[in-house]
């Protein structure tokens, strides 16, 4: 029976993790991470620590793996509660990618040995997918593992592999036969080991994100392979499947509508505020119209829990991504001449005085707005996605 | 929340796709267009009999007593048919009176299909604006006179009764001041010019050089018509999106179905990764628009903020992505998505007079920069 009312009881779980965080969430952790800079992994694992202490730290994962439990619903209004009050992101490569693969795929003793202390925030995750010929298109990966004994040993090259240089653990998808569906194989590595070389790739904002990752002569042993040898790339495609509902980055894109309007409320232009201007109050209006329907076309996806309706991950993917470029965008914009000074990342997350002077919403602002270029390019690119629609959606 | 539908529900969506499958082939569209009848008269006693035009209506007023969603169901699927009756604008103006009150069996008749009474509410000069209202009614020996201008009165040329918004008091923009009056359609005094309409429907527009009422013509409290109004207005926005949501979809599948027989340098139209994203743009409007109807929906019962600015939210979304769907079809056509006897033309002529109503897209952003 069609029923488009909220449900009560996710009302009263929204009261219950918003004082949870009242409680919980120290008031410097959640300064830094207010603004558009990304948490430092220091942050992200004390956070994780903190939420294990209340069975909390995998909000997405099933109860028998450590678990919440969550409905779809609950896990939502998790994530746009933790975003409004400044938690730190949570390790997305293990809760939404890695994490998931390993339960599913796992053995036993994997599971064992990575689920738990991933949990109690002593793992960070870095993901190794991407090399210099291979960006969407997974099937050109040349990075070779070959197997050795009880190990396999791993030749190659990563790119863009965001957060490598903080990570204890990356998970990989090496070659290791000819052919795209039966020759790649996902490998779980210990980061810090020699044959690791991982230099730095300073990003579009002159911060430190994106790596190159050498491989030479890397060990890892055979019990760190997730699953089969051969089916790694069912296994990435059905960890970019996972993210499903998510893509659409609701609770993110809410956080910046509200972001927006805070800095047009307090940005003068000409004499008055900016949002008094009808032009820009309107531009406004359309990013909040295209939220209103996102929102609504996640609730869709996430209520299909049997699978049954059509898939629009990549439609969510497309339009949330097209959303978070235009907010950051607009952002930027509204803050006028302060969206053309050069803020520091490093004196914010120290709390030391910025380098330019501005109001205290401007430090963070043109980095994210940097940084969210790349939402449409990671996870697919937004070209692969409209193929992808036109392919399951419309059947062609 | 639960989007699945019931078996009613089903039973209700089938029953319109099939009645517009059997029934609504574009020729017979284009026939009745051309025999000049503002709507099919026998059509619209099936409509009756198979209980639509009761569908909203509550029980005590002769209807079925279903619910907003029931009705935005069955109009998205008779909308796929570019139905050339009014039965949005006759449902708006029985749920106006409704709320009035005062009108006797009138909506028990709209639900038997003999009473086709239409909002006539806008003018020239309102733009969209609800309260902007000029014409007035004055206080006469006989009861009411009327005097002033009504424009694109949506189902105007198939009406029995105008339910006519008027000013009794107040500024043209005041919210209060608004009274509803019913004027039947063969008023001798009243002004009426049938016009044809771009989407090839039928309107009417309305003069009224003081037009004499009697007391009774007064519907629900003098000068506070606004809530009737309001109600009549947000039932028609609601339907006319249904509808437009009806002709989006089919225009969507039919270019997908068009480009895949479609050949040109030796191969299908589909395998051309530019037609493909073409395509899956309109998708993404198409099913957006969905999730926006859907949320429009979940506040829709009772007159509240939120439903006013999801109101607007919902005619911004669909006037830019009804235009898109609409313009992309023909443009994925080409040559015959130019032609009149051909339904993607005769989907985006629609689709575009519906995107401009009520002062259009503009109008609605406006009205969410308000607060």
């Amino acid at each position: 029976m069609t029923d488009l009312s909220r449900d009560p009881a996710d009302e009263r779980f929204r009261n219950e993790v918003r004082a949870f965080l009242e409680d919980n969430l120290p008031p410097e952790m959640a300064r830094r991470n207010r603004q558009g800079y990304h948490a430092s992994r220091s942050d992200t694992r004390e956070w994780t620590r903190i939420l294990h202490a209340r069975g909390w730290s995998a909000p997405n994962w099933p109860v028998e793996h450590g678990g919440t439990g969550w409905t779809l619903a609950q896990q939502a209004i998790f994530d746009e509660e933790c975003t409004a009050a400044g938690a730190p992101l949570l390790d997305i490569f293990g809760l939404s990618m890695v994490g998931p693969l390993i339960y599913t795929y796992g053995t036993d003793d994997l599971k064992a040995r990575i689920l738990p202390p991933f949990l109690r925030g002593e793992i960070s995750w870095a993901q190794g997918f991407s090399e210099p010929n291979a960006g969407s298109d997974l099937g050109s990966l040349q990075t070779r593992a070959v197997l050795d004994g009880d190990d396999y040993v791993i030749n190659g090259r990563k790119i863009w592999t965001s957060g490598a240089h903080e990570a204890t653990m990356i998970f990989f998808l090496v070659r290791t036969g000819e052919g795209t569906r039966n020759g790649l194989t996902m490998l779980i590595v210990d980061a810090r080991q020699p044959g690791i070389a991982i230099r730095p790739i300073d990003d579009i904002r002159k911060e430190h994100s994106l790596n190159e990752v050498i491989l030479d002569d890397v060990r890892t042993p055979v019990a760190n392979r997730i699953g089969e040898e051969g089916k790694g790339w069912g296994y990435a495609k059905a960890l970019l499947e996972n993210e499903r509902a998510f893509a659409a980055e609701i609770p993110r894109n809410r956080n910046h509508l509200a972001l927006l309007r805070r800095i047009a409320r307090g940005t003068m232009r000409a004499g008055r505020p900016l949002i008094e201007d009808p032009v820009f109050a309107a531009r406004i209006a359309e990013a909040e119209v295209e939220f209103m329907a996102l929102e609504f076309l996640a609730l869709r996806a996430m209520s299909d829990t049997d699978g049954s309706g059509p898939s629009f991950g990549s439609f969510l993917k497309v339009r949330g991504s097209e959303l978070v470029q235009r907010l950051t965008q607009l952002q930027v914009e509204a803050l006028g001449d302060h969206g053309a000074y050069l803020y520091s990342e490093q004196a914010h997350m120290a709390g030391q005085p910025q380098p330019a002077p501005g109001p205290e919403f401007a430090p963070g602002v043109w980095s994210e707005a940097m940084y969210r270029r790349a939402s449409s390019i990671y996870g697919g690119a937004n070209e692969i996605q409209r193929t992808l629609i036109a392919k399951q959606y419309l059947d062609l | 929340m639960d989007f699945g539908l019931s078996e009613e529900q089903v039973l209700l969506v089938d029953g319109a796709r099939r009645y517009v499958e059997q029934t609504s082939d574009y020729e017979a569209r284009r026939k009745a267009v051309d025999s000049g009848e503002a709507y099919g008269a026998a059509r619209w006693q099936q409509f009756a009999e198979l209980g639509w035009l009761a569908l909203a209506l509550p029980e005590r007023h002769g209807g079925l007593g279903g619910s907003a969603v029931d009705y935005a169901l069955l109009v998205e699927a008779l909308g796929a048919g570019l139905m050339l009756e009014p039965l949005v604008p006759v449902a708006a103006a029985a749920m106006a009176l409704v709320t009035a009150g005062g009108a006797g069996d009138l909506p028990s008749a709209v639900a038997e299909g003999s009473a086709r009474p239409v909002l006539a509410h806008g003018e020239p000069g309102s733009g969209g604006l609800l309260t902007f209202v000029e014409s007035r009614a004055e206080r006469s020996a006989a009861g009411w006179r009327l005097t002033g201008a009504k424009s694109l009165v949506l189902g105007g040329a198939a009406a029995t009764h105008y339910l006519v918004s008027a000013r009794t008091s107040g500024d043209k923009a005041d919210d209060a001041g608004i009274s509803l009056f019913l004027v039947p359609a063969d008023h001798a005094a009243l002004g009426r010019r049938d016009v044809r309409l771009t989407d090839d429907s039928v309107g009417a527009h309305l003069a009224f050089t003081g037009l004499d009422l009697p007391d009774a013509a007064l519907l629900g409290p003098e000068s506070g018509g606004l809530p009737a109004l309001r109600e009549g207005m947000a039932w028609l926005q609601l339907g006319l999106h249904a509808e437009a949501l009806g002709a989006m979809d089919k225009a969507l599948w039919t270019t997908r179905d068009y480009v895949r027989t479609r050949r040109q340098f030796g191969t299908e139209l589909s395998t051309f990764q530019a037609v493909q994203h073409g395509l899956a743009d309109m998708a993404m409007e198409t099913e957006l628009s969905r999730s926006m109807l859907l949320r429009l929906l979940s506040v829709f019962d009772g007159d509240s903020a939120e439903r006013d600015r999801t109101l607007a939210a919902a005619k911004a979304q669909f006037g830019r992505s009804g235009f898109f769907v609409g313009a992309q079809a023909v443009q994925l056509h080409g040559g015959i998505g130019m032609a009149d006897e051909y339904l993607i033309g005769m989907i985006f002529k629609r689709l575009l007079l519906l995107r401009n109503l009520h002062g259009g897209p503009d109008m609605a952003l406006g009205q969410l920069t308000q607060d």
